[in-house]
Formats: structure tokens, C-alpha cells, sequence
């Protein structure tokens, strides 16, 4: 009895890292481009049902949802070797093609046409594995599909599959430069109330530190996208690598973020990882041990969410947990555990115990890497309200001279009004108090202050 | 001295009496006076007294040259090592060799030889023609009409010398009385002296030797003497007759004149005398012999008494000892030979001196035997005696080895016997070990070994075989046998190891696929013969070291070349034809040992590596067919996977459905079938052949544990909320032998409780994971009141989660698996298979320690008891949150969180106390990630 992960890829940066992420697993399982297991990989211990199931032919399949409302990506990827691995019955592509033009009510309210045909897929999907352990959504917030119909997904979905898990991967616009979408904060904000409420996890990718670390960490000049979904597919499956690769601990989905998230609202996870190497031949200089990893994971220019400076000072962790893959000797573990908290190197919270939390992984026998031990960190650390603060800024910004709302108008939701505009406005404002109350000592009594 | 009123005093006495015996006057008279006056001057001034050393040495070099010049070479040999012999010899205590003392004494010695005062001394008439063998007289016939000058006068000898001349002739003449009397085939008369000596005389000695009737008739001879004898009480005997009598005493003759047989003691008689020698030294000379005869009749009444009921180191001690006696025997006959001969002087002195080293031996002999088979007592068990025997025996050479002798040649040939009596002794103990360790079989049927069998374990295929089949049969054998300290352990190891592969009967069978050691099956080198190889070649090698190398190197490849360079010195030491062809004087076939070392470390040395080798071989063999036919690591995986949850998806798998069900307060019957189908699926994920791992639902431990969840209790509802609840469960996983020498009942059962314990965990982490935040986050209601309560609930989740995530981690990464780490490299270099049970019971204790889970001290139990709190508490708080936010009253809440705060905290604080005291240091961090 697996427990099955489905994967939704929605909208075009969805379909992208989704893209990226199947090939890496791909890769990582040794299964070919077109869902042949390579003859080489005999290793059986691995876990490919969690992602993948196998057709009569035996090929492997993943069990994933691809929806576009444009079908410019989702062709790309039925161009690219891979197209082939993916059940075509699973791609769902809007029928007019026109996608939702970077609105998130056109891509909310397209959602709303076709949700049946998709839960066709997604409830054949469901019916197909035999203990669905929950969703793995792909999208990002800026656009119209990805955060349009990610939200409308998100709180059917909910309601649909009350019981099951509903981890999110979702990509944040790049806040440094110039966005093409003008309406990307409308966007961002009213798919942040879908995350807020309907979500269990959200593994926050953001743009920003994403072309940060491309730029300044791995030297490239300008980063394409190819290189950034690059980076967050080693994210997702390093992610999910105690769930391929089963060890003594963290063997399901809910086990590995159950005691990341202490209240309902605060499932927003920063990752981290190292070492960020694009380019594999990369000689390294040592032999990595398992403190050097934690103790990089540790460093802000190795996160993946970019929240300005102010971080270390009034910010927290409220939670970590360290996935640690490749030669680890595990009684490094303790000795790393105890050397970081004698040198203080990470912040926890104030009203309660924290440390970190490891999960020792291994790491796919096919793919070669240089590293002897790489490692992701997936942690709540309450800085990342700067990145809802940033949101909520710009989206003050526009809402105030109710900019670019036409688009908008023009769908049934904000027919009338924009209260729902201002609702998400205020589950976001709650959200940044709730995460900035938590790096305070008296969270514990967070509620009875706000009375 | 000369001022000493005392020693002029006596001296006075004594002159008196000279005086008295001498001269016919009364004392007192002029004349008495006169001839006191003249001793005394002569004592006190007379050249004796300042004897000149150089003059005396000239005189004793022309006695020497005289002989020489006389054709005498053994005389002159003779006189002048007897001088030698006696300036180097201390008279008494107070007076050291070479001093004055000497000089006088020599001096008138040889005044006294030059003014013979002996009247009944008679010159021989004729003198004896030893060289006439055949019956013509070519002495007579060449000398005939010369008038040879007689140069055995008295004059020219010493005192000794004398009485040769003095006895020969009339020991002949008792001898023809006798053979006379006996014999008339052989008629004689006195002027056919000299052809029929050697006849007669050699006659006499064989006919004695066939037949003990003779001796009465010397008796009656004898007796007949003593009526003539002008002492009545006392035979006067000549050296004849006590070399004859010694010989037949050393070569173990009952019934002799001279030594009365009383009480299987050889005694001297005292009623004989020689008359050239004091009674005193007399006695003493023959007590000498009647010591050591002694205990050769001891030695021979061990050997012949030995069969094959006694042990066999006794037997092979017996052997050795035998041949040793044949030697003896046959340096006997060769003396006995040659007094028969007479063809040389041979008198007792000459006794002394040929049989010397065998006298010094004996009487070494005598002491081990006094030390070991002396101390025998009949209820001890044959392994004591043995090895005491062995012990002595070595002792003896050890120690003799460390004699620093300058004229080493006759120590080291007794250290040469010694060194052999004990080789050929050990060979039973050896050849024991060498069987059970090559073939498995433990061959010591009489039950001699210092290790034995206990006899509850009869047969490998117990599961304590490996614990407790062998146990040393003597005590303290470090101490006792020191050479054999440093094998014991691999040889056990070794032993066993063969024992079990001989019971699966794959003796040799997989050396065919992989031999991975060399070891040739055939000829299989006895490890007795091999190890004397060893110690040879380390004998009389220089470079002892290199040899070791080449040694082992040589004892697998059985290269001849390099053993026939040794198999002189072999044949020469070890050979009894060695000992027997060693003549009285030549040490010449004796190399000294070359080796520097101490002898002990040679033998441990020479030992070591033969029998590391052989065990080295039946471990590695063993450790072989554990790992490929038996899949030791298979099994061992295989309990790691199920019971330490190295599967852990299986496992999760398993133990979720399980939760599930005791979730919905189903109550674990005692249907175990159910479980069996959970645990099958939960297997189907992974794509490999079932392992033979099953549930079984054990009702009784809990009635044991406590009863907690008894028989009686467990239809009661609610005891799904128990933190017990899931003890019942047992993993079952077969392992048949051999395998479980290594997975023995104990840790099986250490298994279990682990398993049970990270159930336990699991349950309450399922708990805590399963709690949905929709559950008491209700839409619809907005009231600040609820919305508190349900904040302060998800806190509450979060810590206890964290709590518990933390312990599991620590279990999971911490413990089981850098144990783990930490066995497999163990595991890898497991020489043999103790070194594996070794390690993975240090595994087991390991976890359990770090798991806090022996509850041996007060904070372990402190521990356990509040993480059992704990535990329950998630279990409870999972119930709590089901009730809905509603139902939960702010005061529970706040309970719960007190309890838990109090816990968690009281756990932090008391896991920092265990962490500092600092035996576990890795307790350290899980201890600050509580506080």
C-alpha cells in the first residue's frame, strides 16, 4: 500500500518545474524518457510508486495532471523526448487555447467551466492509487492559469479530498525587476488567501532569491528559466527523497511536514540547499561533511525565499527539517546538531523548544554527482511575512489607485465589487501578524492580545 | 694460623700421636722428646707448608712427559687433567680453588708417592697384557728375553693411579676363582694369565647379565672372602666389582650385593669397603649412584607402566622418557663395554665422569617428576595432570635456558633434552587441537586437553553451543601453560568454528569456488610437525624473524628444499637414533642454538602463527558459509528492517494500518491472522521476495509486564487508548541454526523490545501527524474565544510533536542507525564469527543504552516513565481533539498544557543530568532541544 502522491501542474510556470521535475526523477529512478526502466537500474529498494504507476506494458507513468489553458508549454513538452512518459489522458489543455491572459479571475472563473473534466482525471488518478496520500500542486502566483485556476483547484480540491494532503510548490514573481504582468500583485494576492486557507504545506519559491542565487551564486549572467526550474526541480525532489528513497524515518508525506507547521496559517516553507551547483564537474574543495551541510543550509544566501536583511534580528525558526542525502555517516548527526547550537547558528523560537530536525536520505545510484552529501532544508521561519509584506506593499500600491482592475471587472467575481480583493488583502495582513507574533515569546497567547 | 693457641694445641695432640704410632719411645722420654722436636720443626718449617705452586706444576709436567715418553697418552691425559681438576676445585668452604692449600697437599702427595710406606703392597708379578686379544701372545712373543722396565711403579703415580694397579689384578684373580669354580670348560692356569683374561672376563660378564644364579655364587664368593677377610664385618671389595654393581644398579637390576632392593629403594650396604678408599667417601660415592638409580627405577616402573589407559601426554611423555633411557641405556653398555674390555683404566671416578650429564639430567628429571607426577592424586582429572607435566617440563627448559653457561655444550645439551621431552610431549595436546581445528573433531578421549567439552552442550546445533560448549578444563592456563596464553582464544574460536562447519558437512566443499586462503588440502601438515619445524628453524637461525615469515609461507607450500636444510639438526636432536648414537664425549653433533631470543618467546612464536593460520582458515571458512550459504547479513538486514523499522515504509505501512485500527477503538483480537494479511501487504510494496517475517499477538507478555492489558482486561473498552496496546504485537522472525549463534534467543528478545518500544512511539507520532487543523478551525465560527482555544491547541500539538519527532530522530538517526554504521564496519572486518557476535551484541547493548531503555539507574527509569506520560498524553490529546473545539473546555487546555509542559520540561532537565554526567555525549543535543 503505497502511499501516492499526485502531482497537479498548473499553468504555465507549473508545467514548467513540473517538467523539469519528472525529468529529474526520471533521471534519479533510472527510468527512460519514454517510462522504460533503464537496464542498468536494478536497484529495487527505491520507491517509484509513489510517483509513477506502472501501465501493462510496465512502463512507468507518473501520476500527474497537466493543465494549461494555453497550449504553448504543454506542446513543448509533447515535442521533448518526454512525451511519450506522460498518460495523455492526463493533459488537459483549454479548449479555445487562449489561456487566462495573466488574470487571475479569468483563470479562476475557467476553472469553474471546466473543473469536471478535471476531476475527471484527478478522481480517476485518486481512484487508481491505493492510499492517496495527498496533492502536490505546481504553480506560481504571478500568472493567470497557475494562479487563477491553482486557486480554484486548491479549494475544490479541499472540499473534494477533505482528508488528503495538499502540498503546494509555488512560484513568487521576481520583485526586483520589472514585471511584464502589471497585475502580477492582484494575482500573487488573491492566490496567497487560497494558500493561506486551503493548503496544508506551501514550499515557497521565490524568483527573487531564485535569480539571486543564479546570479551571485552560481556566476551565470542572466538566468533562464530553464536554469531557475533547473534549480527548484532539485528542490522538489530532494524534497521528496525520503519519500522515494525510504529510510528508517519520514516516510510519508504528512510525517514530513506535520511538525513543520505548529498552526494552520503558518504552512509556508523556505527551502534551502546546498551545495547550488549547476554545473556538476565543479570540483570540490573538501570532503563535505554533514555539519558543513547543515551549516550551510543555515546561511541566508543559500535560501530560496529572499527577505531582505532585517531577518536574523526580530525573525525565528520556528521549525527545521534538514534532509541530508548521499555518504552520511550518521553519527556525524548529533555531534553537527550539538556543535550548531553551541555556536548559536540558527534562531528558534521563543516560546517553546525547537532545533532542527534530520532526515538522512540516499541519493539516486544513476545520477553521478560530485557532492558526497547534499542537503535541503525545509523550514518555517517567520521572516518570510517580508515576502507577504512585499506582496501586500505592491498590491497596496496599485489597489490604492485601483490600477489594471478592468481585466478583472470584467469576470463575475469582481463584477461588483472587490471585496474579494480586500478579503485576500486581509487573510494576507492576518497571516504576516501570525507570522511575526510567532517569532515573539507570547504567541502562546497570540489570540487573547488581538482580542 | 701459626698464632692460634687452638690450632697449636692441636697440633701438638696430633704430633703427639705421630709420634707414639711411629716410634717405639714413652712419651715423655728424651728420645719421645727429641722426635717431637723434630716433627714439629719439620711441620712447622718443612717445605710442604710453602710448597711452590711452579715447582709442583713442573713436577706434574714431567710426570706428564714421562708418560708421553712411556707411550702412555691416556695417563698422561689423565694426570694432568686430574691435577687440574684438583686446583680448581675448592677443598673446603673456606679454602678456594688454586691456593696454597693446594700446592701442600700436592706436595706431599707426591713425596709420599716417591717413599711408598705401604708394606702389604705387592707389586704385580706380571704385567698385563691388555692388548692380546687373540690367543697368541705377541707381547710375549716380542718381548720375549727383554727386561722391561716397569713404568706403573707406584713412584711415578698418584694415589688413584695406585690403586688401579693395585686392583685390576686382583679382581682378575677373583674373577678366575669364580670361573673357575663355575665353569670348567675354560681351565686355567696362573702362568696363562694373559690369554685368557679378556675370555674369562667377558664370559663372567655375560653369563651374569643371562642369569642372576651367579650372583649367589659372588655371594657365596664373597662370603667365602669375608672368612678370610682379616675384618670381619666387611667386605673388602675392589672397583671391579662396584663398577659391575653400579652398572647393573643404573641399568635398573634388582637383587645386587652392594645395593639391597628394600622396599623398592635401593639402598648401600655397609658392611664393604674398598681399601683405597675411605668408607666415607666410599659411601658417599655410592649414594651418589644409589640416588639416581632410584629414580630411574621410578622413571622405568612410569614407562613400563604406562598402556593406553593413561592420558596420552603421560604416554607421549613416556615415549620421550624411553627413548631418553635407551640413550642411557646404551651410554650404559658402552661403559659396561669397555670395563669389560679393560682395555683402558676405568674406575668409578671415570664413572662419574662419563655418566655426568646423564647424572645432572636425572636428577632435573627427578625434580619435574617430583613437582608433577609426583603430585598426582587419582582424583584428579587427567587435563590437570597433563597439564601440570607440561608446565613443569617447560619451566624446566625455560629456566635452564636462561642459565648462562660459558662452556654452554653440556647445558644446552640437557637443555636439548629437556626442550624435547617437552615437544614431544605437547604433541598430544597439539594433535587434539589440530584435529578439532582442521576437521572439527574434538578427539581427546581421555579428556587431557586444557579445554573441554561440557557435556550439557553435546552437539553444535544448540543454540549455546558457541557460548558454552568449551570451557578450560584447568585453571589459570596463563599461568600454568604460558606458551599456549596466547592461542587459546583463536583456537577456541578456531575449534568451534571447524566443529559447526564439520556438523553442516562442508568440510573442504566450498574451498573448490573460493579459496580465498591457499591452504593446501592435501597433505594436510600436521601442526605438530609443522610447529617443530618452526621452532627449529627459529633455533638455529640467525634471523629468527625473517624465518617466521617464510615459515608460515613455507608451511603452506611444504617447499622441500628449504625443510631438508633443517633435517640435519631434525634427525640430529630430534631422532632418539640422535640420542643413542651420541657417544660419552662428543657434543659434536649438537649445534648451540643460534637464536638470541628467550625460549619462551621462540615457542610462542613458532606456535602463534601456525595455529593463527589453521584458525584464521576455519574462521574465515566459517565466516564464508554464514555469509554466502546462510546469509548471515541477509538475516541480520532482515531484523534490522522489521524489528529496528529499517524499512521504514514497510513498517509505516504496517504499524499505520494497526493505529488506524486501534483508532477506531477496534480491539486487537487475538486473531493474528488479520495482522499477518496487514504486514503482507505492507511487504507487497517492496518488489523483493517476502522475507519469512510474521505477526504473532502475544497476550501473555503483557500479563507479565504488569498486566496492564491483561487476558482479563483487554475485552474492556478503551484499552485501545492505552500506549500498550500495540506490546501485544510480536514480529516473528525464524532463524534456524547456525544462524542463531549469532541471533540467539537474547537478542531476539532485545528485538522485541525495541520493536515494541518503537511502536510505542510510532502510535503516539501517528497520533499527533493524524490530527487535522480543520478539525477545531471551524469556518463558521468566529468567536475570539474559540479561536484561542483552538490556537493553543495546535501549539500544544506542535510541541508535543516536536517532543516526540525529536526523541524518534534521536532513536532513529542517533542511535540505530550510527550503531548500525558502526556494526557493518564491524562486520566487514569480523575475522571470525565471535568477532560478529561480538559486535552485534555491542550493537543491541549499544541501542539499548542509548535508548535510555536498560532502566538500570533512577533516571533512566525517571526517563521512561515520563515519556510513557508523554506517549499517553498523545494518545489522549488525540482524543481531545477529536471531541471538537467545542466540546474542549479552556481549562482542559490548559491542563493538558501544564502536564505537558511539566513533562517535557522534567525531560529536558533530567536528559541534560544523564548527558553531562558524560556517557552519553550524544544525548547532549536531543537534551537541548528539549529545554
Amino acid at each position: 500500500m503505497p502511499r501516492e502522491i499526485v502531482t497537479l501542474q498548473i499553468g504555465q510556470c507549473g508545467n514548467q518545474i513540473g517538467f523539469e521535475y519528472w525529468k529529474q526523477l526520471c533521471e534519479e529512478h533510472g527510468i527512460r524518457p519514454d517510462g522504460i526502466l533503464q537496464d542498468f537500474a536494478s536497484d529495487v529498494t527505491d520507491r517509484k510508486d509513489v510517483f509513477f504507476y506502472q501501465a501493462d506494458d510496465d512502463h512507468y507513468i507518473p501520476r500527474a495532471v497537466l493543465v494549461d489553458l494555453e497550449p504553448r508549454v504543454v506542446n513543448s513538452i509533447l515535442n521533448s523526448p518526454y512525451s511519450n512518459l506522460y498518460n495523455p489522458e492526463n493533459i488537459y489543455l483549454s479548449e479555445h487555447g487562449g489561456g487566462a491572459g495573466n488574470n487571475w479571475a479569468a483563470g479562476f472563473h475557467a476553472g469553474e467551466k471546466i473543473h469536471e473534466e478535471l476531476f475527471d482525471i484527478i478522481d480517476r488518478e485518486a481512484d487508481g492509487s491505493d492510499n492517496l496520500e495527498g496533492f502536490m500542486l505546481c504553480h506560481s502566483t504571478a500568472g493567470g492559469t497557475g494562479s487563477g485556476l491553482g486557486s480554484y483547484m486548491l479549494e475544490r480540491l479541499n472540499d473534494r479530498y477533505p482528508k488528503k494532503l495538499i502540498q503546494t510548490y509555488s512560484v513568487f514573481p521576481n520583485q526586483d525587476e520589472v514585471s511584464d504582468v502589471v497585475v502580477q500583485p492582484y494575482n500573487t494576492m488573491l492566490t496567497l488567501k487560497r494558500l493561506t486557507l486551503h493548503a496544508d504545506a506551501t514550499v515557497v519559491l521565490d524568483n527573487t532569491a531564485l535569480n539571486t542565487i543564479a546570479t551571485e551564486r552560481l556566476h551565470i549572467q542572466n538566468p533562464s528559466f530553464s536554469q531557475i526550474n533547473k534549480m527548484v526541480s532539485t528542490i522538489m525532489s530532494a524534497s521528496t527523497a525520503t519519500l522515494r528513497y525510504p529510510g528508517y524515518m519520514n516516510n510519508d508525506l504528512i510525517g514530513l511536514v506535520a511538525s513543520l507547521i505548529p498552526t494552520p496559517r503558518l504552512h509556508f516553507l523556505m527551502t534551502g540547499y546546498t551545495p547550488l551547483v549547476t554545473d556538476q564537474a565543479l570540483t570540490s574543495v573538501r570532503k563535505t561533511t554533514v555539519l558543513d551541510v547543515m551549516r550551510r543550509l543555515l546561511q541566508p544566501k543559500n535560501m530560496m525565499v529572499f527577505t531582505g536583511r532585517e531577518r536574523m534580528n526580530q525573525h525565528c525558526f520556528i521549525s527545521i527539517l534538514n534532509i541530508i542525502q548521499g555518504e552520511i555517516d550518521p553519527t556525524q548527526v548529533h555531534k553537527s546538531l550539538q556543535r550548531i547550537r553551541e555556536r548559536k547558528l540558527a534562531q528558534f523560537i521563543p516560546w517553546g523548544p525547537a532545533s532542527i530536525q534530520v532526515a538522512l536520505s540516499r541519493k539516486s545510484p544513476y545520477v553521478p554527482s560530485a557532492h558526497r552529501v547534499s542537503g535541503l532544508m525545509l523550514a518555517n521561519h517567520t521572516s518570510i511575512s517580508a515576502l507577504f509584506k512585499r506582496a501586500s506593499r505592491q498590491f497596496d500600491k496599485l489597489r490604492k489607485r485601483e490600477a489594471f482592475l478592468e481585466q478583472f471587472r470584467k469576470e463575475e467575481m469582481f463584477a461588483e465589487n472587490l471585496d474579494e480583493m480586500d478579503a485576500s488583502r486581509e487573510i494576507v495582513q492576518q497571516l504576516t501578524d501570525e507570522y511575526e507574533a510567532a517569532a515573539t515569546p507570547d504567541y502562546l497567547t497570540w489570540g487573547e492580545k488581538a482580542q | 694460623m701459626a698464632k692460634n693457641p687452638e690450632y697449636q694445641k692441636t697440633l701438638h695432640s696430633l704430633t703427639t700421636k705421630l709420634v707414639t704410632c711411629l716410634a717405639p719411645f714413652l712419651v715423655g722420654s728424651e728420645n719421645f722428646q727429641s722426635c717431637m722436636e723434630y716433627s714439629l720443626s719439620n711441620i712447622r718449617y718443612h717445605r710442604f707448608l710453602d710448597a711452590d705452586g711452579h715447582r709442583i706444576a713442573r713436577q706434574i709436567d714431567g710426570l706428564h712427559d714421562k708418560f708421553v715418553i712411556h707411550s702412555k697418552p691416556e695417563k698422561a691425559v689423565r694426570i694432568k687433567k686430574m691435577f687440574h681438576q684438583f686446583q680448581n676445585t675448592g677443598i673446603t668452604d673456606k679454602i678456594p680453588p688454586n691456593s696454597q692449600v693446594h700446592d701442600r697437599l700436592m706436595s706431599i702427595l707426591l713425596h709420599l708417592s716417591d717413599h711408598p710406606i705401604n708394606h702389604a703392597y705387592v707389586k704385580p708379578k706380571k704385567r698385563i697384557q691388555i692388548e692380546h686379544r687373540d690367543a697368541f701372545n705377541w707381547g710375549a712373543f716380542l718381548l720375549e728375553g727383554e727386561d722391561r722396565p716397569t713404568c706403573s711403579s707406584s713412584s711415578d703415580e698418584s694415589e688413584s693411579e695406585n690403586a688401579v694397579v693395585d686392583t685390576v689384578p686382583r679382581t682378575i684373580n677373583h674373577i678366575q676363582q669364580t670361573s673357575t669354580t663355575k665353569q670348567t670348560v675354560v681351565r686355567i692356569t696362573p702362568l696363562e694369565d694373559e690369554v685368557v683374561l679378556p675370555t674369562v672376563v667377558s664370559d663372567y660378564w655375560n653369563f651374569n647379565k643371562s642369569s642372576y644364579e651367579v650372583h649367589t655364587e659372588f655371594l657365596s664368593m664373597c662370603s667365602l672372602k669375608n672368612v678370610k677377610s682379616s675384618k670381619a664385618d666387611l667386605n673388602q671389595l675392589k672397583e671391579m666389582h662396584i663398577l659391575r654393581e653400579v652398572i647393573w644398579l643404573l641399568s635398573g637390576h634388582d637383587n645386587l650385593f652392594l645395593f639391597p632392593n628394600k622396599g623398592n629403594q635401593y639402598t648401600v650396604s655397609d658392611n664393604s669397603y674398598l681399601n683405597h678408599l675411605t668408607q666415607n667417601s666410599f659411601n658417599q660415592s655410592l649414594l651418589f649412584f644409589v640416588e639416581h638409580a632410584n629414580f630411574l627405577k621410578l622413571v622405568r616402573t612410569f614407562i613400563n607402566s604406562v598402556s593406553s589407559q593413561v592420558c596420552l601426554t603421560y604416554q607421549a611423555f613416556a615415549e620421550t622418557l624411553r627413548s631418553y633411557i635407551k640413550w642411557f641405556d646404551t651410554d650404559l653398555m658402552a661403559i659396561e663395554n669397555k670395563v669389560k674390555s679393560q682395555e683402558h683404566t676405568f674406575l668409578i671416578g671415570d664413572m662419574f665422569d662419563s655418566l655426568e650429564f646423564h647424572f645432572e639430567v636425572i636428577s632435573q628429571l627427578k625434580e619435574v617428576y617430583d613437582s608433577s607426577l609426583g603430585l598426582d592424586k587419582p582424583t584428579e582429572a587427567n587435563s590437570v595432570k597433563a597439564s601440570r607435566l607440561l608446565s613443569t617440563l617447560y619451566s624446566a627448559f625455560v629456566t635452564e635456558s636462561l642459565i648462562e653457561l660459558p662452556a654452554q655444550d653440556k647445558s644446552r645439551t640437557r637443555l636439548h633434552v629437556f626442550l624435547k621431552l617437552w615437544v614431544e610431549s605437547i604433541k598430544p595436546y597439539l594433535d587434539i587441537c589440530d584435529d578439532w581445528i582442521t576437521s572439527g573433531v574434538l578427539n581427546d578421549l581421555h579428556n587431557e586437553w586444557f579445554l573441554c567439552r561440557v557435556n550439557t552442550v553435546p552437539d553444535c546445533r544448540n543454540a549455546s553451543f558457541w557460548q558454552n560448549a568449551v570451557v578450560p578444563a584447568v585453571d589459570n592456563i596463563s599461568t600454568l601453560l604460558p606458551w599456549l596464553k596466547c592461542v587459546v582464544d583463536i583456537a577456541v574460536i578456531g575449534g568451534k568454528s571447524m566443529e559447526i562447519i564439520q556438523t553442516l558437512n562442508m568440510l573442504y566443499k566450498d574451498d573448490d569456488t573460493s579459496s580465498s586462503i591457499n591452504l593446501p588440502k592435501h597433505p594436510r601438515q600436521k601442526l605438530f610437525a609443522s610447529f617443530q619445524d618452526n621452532l627449529l628453524s627459529m633455533l638455529f637461525n640467525e634471523n629468527e624473524d625473517k624465518v617466521t615469515e617464510t615459515q608460515a609461507v613455507k608451511y603452506l607450500t611444504n617447499d622441500k628444499p628449504e625443510k631438508e636444510m633443517l633435517s640435519e639438526s631434525l634427525e640430529l636432536l630430534f631422532s632418539t637414533s640422535c640420542f643413542t648414537e651420541r657417544t660419552v664425549e662428543s657434543n659434536k653433533f649438537y649445534r648451540p642454538f643460534a637464536s638470541r631470543s628467550p625460549l619462551s618467546v621462540l615457542i610462542e612464536r613458532s606456535i602463534f602463527p601456525l595455529l593463527e593460520i589453521k584458525c584464521e582458515y576455519a574462521s574465515s571458512s566459517l565466516l564464508r558459509i554464514f555469509r554466502s550459504r546462510f546469509g548471515l547479513s541477509t538475516y541480520l538486514n532482515t531484523y534490522h528492517n522489521f524489528y529496528l523499522m529499517g524499512w521504514g515504509d514497510v513498517m509505516h505501512t504496517f504499524s499505520t494500518e494497526i493505529f488506524k485500527l486501534l483508532h477506531q477503538r477496534t480491539v486487537l483480537n487475538d486473531d493474528p491472522v488479520s495482522l499477518n494479511i496487514i504486514l503482507q501487504e505492507s511487504m507487497a510494496i517492496r518488489s523483493l521476495p517476502s522475507p519469512g517475517v510474521f505477526v504473532l499477538l502475544n497476550m501473555d507478555r503483557n500479563l507479565k509486564d504488569g498486566g496492564l492489558l491483561g487476558r482479563e482486561k483487554k475485552m474492556l473498552p478503551g484499552v485501545h487508548q492505552l500506549i500498550q496496546a500495540t506490546d501485544c504485537i510480536e514480529l516473528q522472525c525464524p532463524v534456524e541454526w547456525p544462524v542463531n549463534i549469532v541471533i540467539t534467543e537474547e537478542s531476539t528478545v532485545t528485538y522485541k523490545k525495541l520493536f515494541s518500544y518503537l511502536m510505542r512511539i510510532n502510535r503516539a507520532l501517528f497520533c499527533l501527524e493524524q490530527l487535522k487543523f480543520a478539525t477545531i478551525y471551524l469556518e463558521k465560527e468566529n468567536s475570539m474565544e474559540v479561536k484561542m482555544k483552538a490556537h493553543r491547541l495546535s501549539l500544544l500539538r506542535h510541541k508535543m510533536l516536536y517532543l516526540l519527532q525529536q526523541w524518534h530522530g534521536y532513536i532513529m538517526t542517533s542511535v540505530i542507525q550510527s550503531e548500525k554504521h558502526t556494526f557493518l564496519i564491524a562486520m566487514e572486518e569480523a575475522k571470525s564469527l565471535d568477532n560478529i557476535i561480538d559486535a552485534h551484541n555491542k550493537f543491541l547493548k549499544c541501542v539499548c543504552t542509548l535508548c535510555l531503555l536498560d532502566e538500570k539507574t533512577q533516571a533512566e527509569k525517571l526517563v521512561q516513565g515520563t515519556l510513557k506520560k508523554v506517549l499517553t498524553f498523545a494518545i489522549t490529546f488525540n482524543m481531545l481533539w477529536s471531541l471538537g473545539i467545542n466540546n474542549i473546555s479552556t481549562e482542559l487546555i490548559s491542563k493538558h498544557e501544564s502536564d505537558f509542559n511539566e513533562c517535557s520540561e522534567f525531560l529536558g532537565r533530567i536528559l541534560k543530568t544523564v548527558a553531562h554526567r558524560g556517557s552519553i555525549p550524544r544525548l547532549n543535543s536531543l537534551a537541548y532541544s528539549l529545554l
